[in-house]
């Protein structure tokens, strides 16, 4: 068994559920898309956790450079201000480049599961709805809405300067 | 309508056009008599033989059109056909194995984790060099220059989509948070889309692998010469000069209003005036005052340089928006990681709706090794020091620049890259 084929057999089981053809392809395609959410939401989660002690300190110093600037800007003091600014910009643009890892692992599952339905029903459109709808047409909605409703569940972010 | 809702209004709609542009740009046109059984059909056979199905039936897309235009041996840059199917399904193209590509991106996000954003030129080499696209792109050039420049638009589409994944985080976050100053989003969104839409569409089928080699190796020895530069001693003088203004003033601070800390309910931004030529707000107590036209052109100018070269651009966006028109980076910071997810978004659908196909088994591959590299990152970055790892990154920035430079205009190829 090829790893494809390993992979192809597990993900089409949902689409069998049911007996009724169209039933079973929309069925499928929701249960992998909110599977596909969650296990991405999980995998964030795991490198938020593993980024966490740098992420308090780029993100920490963000902060304090920039509330530093703000106090600046209050007393007059353009040259402070400017050199904290720059500063927590500095720090900034390392936490915006860490925020890579928790974005490839929020996307993976996606798009493994893109990749799988874009081989497996390749030319094959979705019951009623338009012609050239097809299964990444369906898969599209319920995946961005599961991705939203998953970030709900997060606390907002503390540090407002946290990318 | 709140400030928080017409930001969500902005990002569905964002997610409707990748939506909408992936779905069109994905789906090979359906027979119309196709129906439901036949989607059943296909989940019960195996791949191959209904994506075959599906494939005679179906007008070709541009990437059959170019292989089908290839000439046809075993010459370099002709199709032999009896080679079995390589990269974005084209006889004789290469194979990457899942494992180098795992690998790779794996070194990939331990670099975005350690280092910064060095992480996406890693990314491109990857694909350029490492995987063999590059070679093979580049050999097309004289027999099959139609393919060639699709094989190009297709590894700076993945490059962009790998070094775009921060925005989306990014974005998120400043919307959960309110953090998005609408008239400097504005400006600078619709700049970044402008920029991004015209650099994708005009480069889309145009652009061939030399060339855009050429321009990306420039574009990695520039930031290679920025980060010596930083090392020089006239640059950490300065560096140290700003480092000691800013201590100066924070210990003078400290003298002032011991254990004062700034609550954020106070900091008020409030916009005074916004037309076509004036913003001006006043920013905890301070008036501001920018031309909006500043942010559009930045907008425009680094977007379309980030979609050209298939770069994030956010690393740009931020020092643009701070130094240049030396806005807080209370008021940088969000504004530009929507900018970027704009930026991104509007480049792969351009090139998408413009034929461009896109190795997803691939790009998930990598993605699973960037999460992994970046999990590994903080574990082993304590045992490196941070000055060494500098001068490894400007070196490699050099020989990789000063390689693809040589490689896209000259002709001439160092080894290793």
């Amino acid at each position: 068994m090829t790893p494809f084929q390993a992979i192809d057999s597990f993900l089409i089981v949902p689409f069998r559920v049911f007996q009724n053809p169209e039933a079973g392809f929309y069925f499928g395609i929701l249960v992998l898309a909110l599977a596909s959410a969650l296990l991405g939401w999980g995998s964030k989660a795991l490198v938020a956790h593993a980024n966490r002690s740098r992420r308090k300190t780029e993100d920490g110093e963000a902060q304090r450079r920039s509330e530093l600037s703000f106090q600046a800007l209050q007393m007059q003091d353009k040259e402070a201000y400017l050199a904290q600014n720059h500063l927590a910009q500095e720090h900034y643009g390392n936490s915006l480049a860490l925020s890579a890892g928790r974005g490839a692992a929020l996307l993976w599952p996606g798009i493994i599961a893109l990749a799988w339905l874009s081989i497996r029903f390749e030319g094959v459109p979705a019951p009623y709805l338009w012609a050239s709808a097809g299964p990444v047409t369906v898969f599209f909605p319920p995946y961005i809405l599961a991705l939203w409703a998953l970030s709900r569940l997060n606390p907002k972010p503390s540090n407002p300067y946290a990318a | 309508m709140n400030r928080r809702s017409l930001i969500a209004c902005a990002i569905a709609a964002l997610s409707l056009c990748l939506w909408l542009g992936i779905a069109v740009a994905q789906q090979a046109p359906a027979t119309p008599t196709a129906d439901a059984a036949k989607a059943v059909d296909a989940a019960a056979k195996p791949a191959v033989e209904a994506a075959a199905k599906a494939m005679d039936s179906a007008p070709k897309s541009k990437l059959a059109e170019a292989i089908a235009k290839a000439p046809r041996g075993t010459e370099k840059g002709m199709i032999d056909e009896s080679k079995p199917l390589g990269f974005l399904g084209i006889p004789g193209a290469p194979t990457v194995n899942p494992i180098l590509a795992f690998c790779w991106a794996v070194w990939v996000g331990w670099i975005f984790s350690t280092v910064g954003a060095f992480g996406g030129v890693m990314a491109g080499v990857g694909h350029m060099s490492v995987f063999g696209f590059g070679t093979y792109a580049g050999g097309l050039k004289k027999a099959a220059p139609d393919l060639g420049k699709i094989v190009t638009d297709s590894i700076k589409a993945s490059n962009q989509f790998l070094v775009g994944t921060s925005a989306a985080i990014s974005s998120f976050n400043y919307l959960k948070m309110g953090r998005l100053v609408l008239p400097l989003a504005f400006s600078l969104g619709l700049g970044s889309l402008l920029g991004a839409y015209s650099a994708a569409a005009l480069s889309a089928g145009k652009l061939d692998f030399k060339s855009y080699q050429g321009y990306f190796g420039l574009f990695v020895l520039v930031l290679g010469a920025y980060l010596l530069y930083e090392t020089t001693p006239g640059a950490q003088t300065k560096k140290k000069t700003a480092k000691e203004a800013a201590r100066a003033f924070e210990d003078a601070v400290k003298k002032l209003k011991s254990g004062e800390v700034v609550e954020e309910s106070k900091l008020g931004l409030h916009i005074q005036k916004f037309t076509l030529s004036t913003c001006e707000f006043i920013f905890y107590g301070v008036p501001f005052k920018f031309n909006p036209l500043i942010p559009f052109l930045g907008g425009i100018v680094i977007s379309a340089v980030a979609a050209f070269l298939g770069v994030g651009g956010g690393f740009l966006l931020v020092p643009f928006l701070t130094s240049v028109t030396q806005l807080p980076m209370y008021l940088a910071a969000g504004t530009s990681a929507l900018a970027v997810l704009v930026s991104m978004v509007t480049s792969i659908i351009t090139l998408m709706t413009k034929g461009t196909p896109i190795e997803w088994t691939l790009i998930g591959t990598e993605l699973v090794g960037i999460t992994v590299g970046s999990i590994v990152g903080p574990m082993t970055s304590k045992y490196l020091s941070d000055k060494l790892m500098k001068r490894i990154f400007i070196v490699l920035s050099f020989y990789i620049g000063i390689g693809y430079l040589l490689a896209g205009f000259v002709g001439y190829k160092i080894p290793g890259v």
